[in-house]
């Protein structure tokens, strides 16, 4: 979590799941995640953030599915077989609620300890870092590990949202 | 042990016997042998059926009465006229018992029938000697024993909790449970169970706790065993006196059986002065001395006594749990209470009214809630005078008993605001002036203060006035004058029905609604899953028969489950309704227009939420058409040919898988031209616009629109019409308006079954694939070209029915690629939304389907034209069109999607 003053909150020691987008390798507290999906059909809902790929069905509960390479701005790439769905559990003010990120691939479950935890680096005016929990170094790899309710928080999603909206009308006017 | 079916049977038997011999001794002359030979007969008649039905005096007294009848007929008596009217008087006696229920000691039968002198009830025998008073309803009684069981095992339950170290509440707990027992009993004439169970709080708050556990678990038995009984399966409990033994008090033994009147007096004495010693020779007082010591005891409103009503210490738990409960007991007495002032000799009704007000007396007493107590056993004391027939109830009697309602209802509203904001509920201001005139019409003194209390209404001719004057200077005696009393209680023919089944107790439980909710919902999940194997390729590959038929049955039991499921939220809008007849009421009353008010259909079941949520658009309803529907006048309505009371109409029924709920005058009608005239002015229609009805009478649901001449306190025309509508909207249904001019009008809110479910039609646009709610489409046609108008070569419009509607493409609204673009090769679904009918582009459609709402995901809560989600049978997820926000985004950016 992100304090007002936009330092990040630091990663603990513990187990992350790790998921790979193209090339880079990401990491998500373990805790956070509520299970791993495959591919299923997704349904598209109109009219939201491009970011949204949609909704699914999870054993009767419709729950949002975020593509996390469009959320990151990433080009889109078809979907695979490995493809899949994390499931995580995002805590807001009113209780928690399911969310899956569609990402390329799982990886494994990896325990890390503090000491390979480091502060994420001032990347530059155009890359905000409150998302990101801490650098990881494992071996020659480097995870970063995200703070999965800044990248999901249900306000930015809604305030995005509505921003998409009113730049497509303006667009077309 | 006969079962209590037969009993009610015989008891109403000898009820109705009893009333035709009332009528018939009134006739009966010493002369006329005819009369004197049938009331012989009658008397014999209830001899032979009473059985154990009427105590063993009461039976004396008809043989008595029988042989009286003898030497009359025979001229053995000396005044066959005093013999006669002694008659009379045993007939009444015995109604007294059987009809209203009375203790047998409490009964004077006259002395010429020369039965011994004592008031000894002989029959006490162990057996149990059972009358229901006949004023008791039989489904309340029925009612009252089936929560019994369950009620009996809980209060074990807490018993035996006693045991453990931190009581104080299980205590306070199982004491009003006794209270109330006790309440419940005392009005279904259960004396033994009365007095036990008063002897028994007593006991617990006499004697430390760790000591009465045994002896509670004892009664709870026999209490058990008791009401068991009536249920046709138990065995008869030993005599009450023996369960009272053990019920002592400081070493002070209970007095035995034999003595049954005295103590009948006594409890009725501790239980209203409960500080009071006991003294011998009150016994001998009678009731109304009682009654009236009680009333003086009674908080005067302006002593000091007043500064401590305020419970410094409310037990939070019980009190909401009060509050709750005292909702449905005045919704009962509004809805009792408006019969009654149609039939003022309705018992039943009236039995329902004074059972509210006791329970709310008991239990505000309990609670210490004295402003509430107090007004409650006022209001009950009035009704019980009315009760017995010493007081008629007319109208200004009337207006006080619902004052007292809507006090109670106030302090109520009053004292739970309280509780949420944690400070103590002020006084009262206007509480004891209603209190002093409730004692006013108590003591007769009333008709002075009616004419005092409204000096509204016409006066009388000042000498009437004086002679009031008078009255009020007089002696308190005199005023006895102006009391009215009735002289004999009418006859009242119970219409019962005569054939009866055996007694069925119906066993209740509460649920938590969100548990509910959670079964409805996982049985939704069966249902999809289901349906999912049985569809499936797979299964049917394999082409097995046996497989096959066991689906088969899968699918039964699970259709079967679903209905299941659907029913358990379903509730009666009784509760509804009968706050709206009081709202009529009271409308009728300010608005000076007398109207008959009739429901049908209250037994109708509807989703909770529909219930609870449509109350406030009903009362929008109900106030037009009587403030506006109904003429001004009885004269006006006269002139037009109709009876001079207005009429309106609540109904609700099932039709076609919805809920239809229709609100009905026979007024004036709406007004075609005045409407028209309003919404040119305000310009929501052109001049030149040409409207069907049906899109005139919709114009009155825009906010703010009122064609009424003057705005009344209660209502102008139309004010309120949008919140109907949008209040039903939320609850996916729509209002239809029929109306003609000087005839009347309907109002029908058309509502789906349930909230849960919708039916929906599903339509294809590209490669996804949206559910409508069927609610809103109205048709769907395969447009010609030339149906299809463009406007500026961007907006679309649609030729439908001879009118130009607007066309919307879903795909442009949704930015879907791969749909259709040539409209004659596609399919318009034509959707109605606040009157505004649309025309929807759309691939194909794929059939109808009924489907199980699910709500999205937050994220997707400011997404128009989408209004929730859905399992489809394949298990994906489908999405539900939000007929009205799709029609205002088009509305909004019509032209720019069309582009």
């Amino acid at each position: 979590m992100a304090d007002k003053s936009g330092i990040a909150v630091f990663a603990k020691a513990g187990k992350y799941l790790t998921f790979k987008l193209g090339t880079e390798e990401y990491g998500l507290e373990i805790l956070k995640v509520r299970e791993i999906i495959g591919l299923m059909n997704i349904t598209a809902v109109p009219r939201s953030p491009d970011y949204v790929r949609g909704v699914i069905n999870l054993r009767g509960t419709i729950i949002p599915v975020v593509d996390l390479r469009k959320k990151f701005g990433m080009e889109s790439t078809e979907d695979t077989e490995q493809s899949c769905i994390i499931v995580v559990e995002v805590t807001k003010e009113d209780g928690s609620e399911a969310i899956g990120v569609f990402v390329d691939a799982v990886s494994e479950v990896l325990d890390i300890a503090e000491s390979n935890i480091e502060r994420a680096p001032s990347l530059g005016a155009g890359v905000n870092t409150d998302f990101i929990l801490g650098m990881a170094k494992i071996k020659d790899s480097v995870k970063i590990l995200l703070n999965v309710e800044e990248v999901l928080t249900n306000n930015e999603l809604i305030e995005i949202s509505k921003v998409v909206v009113q730049s497509d009308s303006d667009i077309q006017k | 042990m006969e079962t209590v079916r037969e009993k009610l049977n015989v008891s109403k038997a000898i009820e109705e016997k009893l009333e035709q011999l009332s009528e018939a001794v009134v006739f009966a002359e010493p002369s006329d042998l005819h009369t004197l030979g049938e009331l012989h007969t009658k008397f014999q008649e209830i001899g032979t059926i009473s059985g154990e039905i009427l105590a063993t005096k009461a039976k004396e007294a008809v043989k008595a009465a029988e042989k009286l009848i003898e030497k009359i007929i025979l001229e053995e008596v000396l005044d066959a006229n005093t013999s006669l009217d002694a008659i009379g008087r045993t007939v009444s006696a015995l109604q007294e018992i059987v009809r209203d229920g009375k203790k047998i000691e409490d009964v004077d039968f006259p002395p010429e029938l020369g039965l011994n002198g004592s008031n000894k009830d002989t029959s006490v025998d162990g057996s149990q000697s059972f009358l229901l008073p006949a004023n008791v309803d039989e489904e309340i009684f029925i009612e009252f024993l089936s929560h019994q069981k369950a009620d009996l095992q809980e209060m074990e339950t807490m018993i035996l909790n006693l045991e453990n170290a931190d009581n104080g509440e299980v205590i306070r707990d199982l004491k009003r449970r006794i209270h109330t027992l006790k309440g419940e009993s005392a009005l279904m004439g259960l004396t033994d169970v009365e007095l036990l169970c008063h002897k028994t709080e007593d006991f617990i708050s006499e004697v430390p706790v760790d000591q009465v556990i045994d002896v509670l678990l004892t009664v709870n038995d026999w209490l058990t065993s008791f009401f068991l009984t009536f249920s046709d399966n138990g065995k008869v409990p030993c005599p009450v006196d023996e369960i009272l033994k053990s019920l002592v008090v400081d070493g002070v033994k209970l007095k035995p059986e034999v003595q049954k009147e005295k103590k009948e007096k006594e409890v009725k004495k501790e239980y209203k002065t409960p500080d009071k010693p006991i003294e011998e020779k009150e016994d001998l007082i009678n009731e109304e001395a009682i009654e009236k010591r009680t009333e003086s005891i009674q908080p005067q409103p302006d002593t000091d006594e007043i500064e401590e009503q305020v419970p410094i210490e409310l037990d939070m738990d019980l009190t909401v749990d009060f509050i709750s409960e005292s909702h449905e007991h005045l919704e009962t007495a509004d809805l009792h209470l408006l019969v009654l002032e149609n039939d003022s000799q309705n018992e039943e009704a009236m039995n329902a009214v004074f059972r509210a007000f006791h329970t709310i007396k008991g239990v505000a007493g309990f609670l210490a809630l004295k402003e509430i107590g107090s007004l409650a056993h006022e209001s009950e004391n009035l009704l019980d005078m009315a009760r017995k027939g010493n007081l008629i109830l007319d109208s200004y009697v009337m207006d006080i008993i619902f004052e007292s309602v809507d006090k109670i209802k106030q302090l109520i509203a009053r004292l739970s605001d309280s509780i949420k904001i944690g400070k103590l509920p002020a006084r009262d201001a206007t509480l004891p002036a209603l209190l002093d005139r409730i004692k006013a019409v108590i003591s007769g003194d009333y008709e002075s203060m009616e004419v005092s209390a409204s000096p509204a209404q016409p006066t009388e001719e000042p000498e009437s006035v004086e002679n009031i004057v008078k009255q009020k200077t007089t002696e308190p005696e005199d005023n006895e004058i102006i009391v009215k009393k009735k002289q004999t209680p009418s006859a009242v023919q119970k219409t019962g029905s005569e054939i009866h089944q055996a007694v069925k107790i119906k066993e209740t439980l509460k649920v938590d609604a969100e548990r509910l909710d959670l079964l409805v919902d996982t049985i939704g999940e069966l249902v999809i899953s289901e349906s999912m194997i049985s569809q499936s390729e797979e299964i049917k590959k394999i082409g097995s028969a046996s497989l096959i038929k066991q689906i088969n049955h899968l699918d039964k039991i699970t259709r079967n489950l679903q209905d299941m499921g659907t029913s358990l939220r379903m509730i009666p809008i009784r509760s509804t309704f009968q706050k709206m007849a009081r709202l009529v009421r009271d409308l009728s009353k300010k608005a000076k227009k007398p109207i008959e008010f009739v429901m049908t259909g209250e037994d109708t079941e509807l989703d909770k939420t529909v219930v609870d949520k449509i109350g406030d658009p009903l009362v929008h309803m109900m106030r037009n058409a009587v403030d506006h529907g109904i003429e001004d006048s009885p004269v006006d309505r006269q002139r037009a040919g109709k009876p001079e009371k207005g009429r309106v109409e609540l109904r609700a029924f099932h039709s076609g898988g919805k809920i239809f709920i229709e609100v009905e005058d026979d007024g004036k009608g709406l007004d075609r031209d005045a409407i028209l005239a309003k919404a040119r002015k305000r310009g929501i229609i052109k001049e030149e616009d040409v409207l069907s009805d049906r899109e005139v009478w919709s114009l009155i649901f825009e906010a703010g629109f009122s064609t009424a001449k003057k705005v009344t306190d209660v209502s102008g025309r139309g004010v309120g019409m949008d919140v109907v509508r949008k209040n039903i909207e939320a609850l996916r249904g729509k209002v239809e308006i029929r109306s003609e001019k000087g005839k009347g009008s309907v109002f029908t809110i058309i509502l789906p079954l349930t909230l849960a479910i919708i039916e929906g039609m599903i339509v294809r646009v590209g490669i996804e694939k949206y559910i409508i709610p069927t609610l809103s489409v109205i048709t769907s046609l395969r447009p010609k070209p030339e149906d299809i108008t463009t406007v500026v070569n961007r907006s679309e419009m649609l030729s439908f029915q001879d009118k130009l509607i607007p066309l919307f493409r879903l795909s442009r609204f949704f930015k879907i690629d791969e749909a259709e673009q040539d409209p004659t090769r596609a399919i318009i679904v034509v959707i109605e939304s606040a009157g505004q009918q649309v025309g929807l582009l759309v691939d194909d459609l794929l059939g109808q389907h009924q489907v199980v709402i699910k709500s999205l995901s937050d994220t997707f809560q400011g997404i128009e034209g989408i209004s929730g989600g859905t399992i489809m049978p394949d298990g994906r997820v489908g999405l539900i069109i939000d007929v009205d926000g799709l029609v205002r985004l088009g509305n909004k950016e019509g032209a720019v999607v069309a582009s």
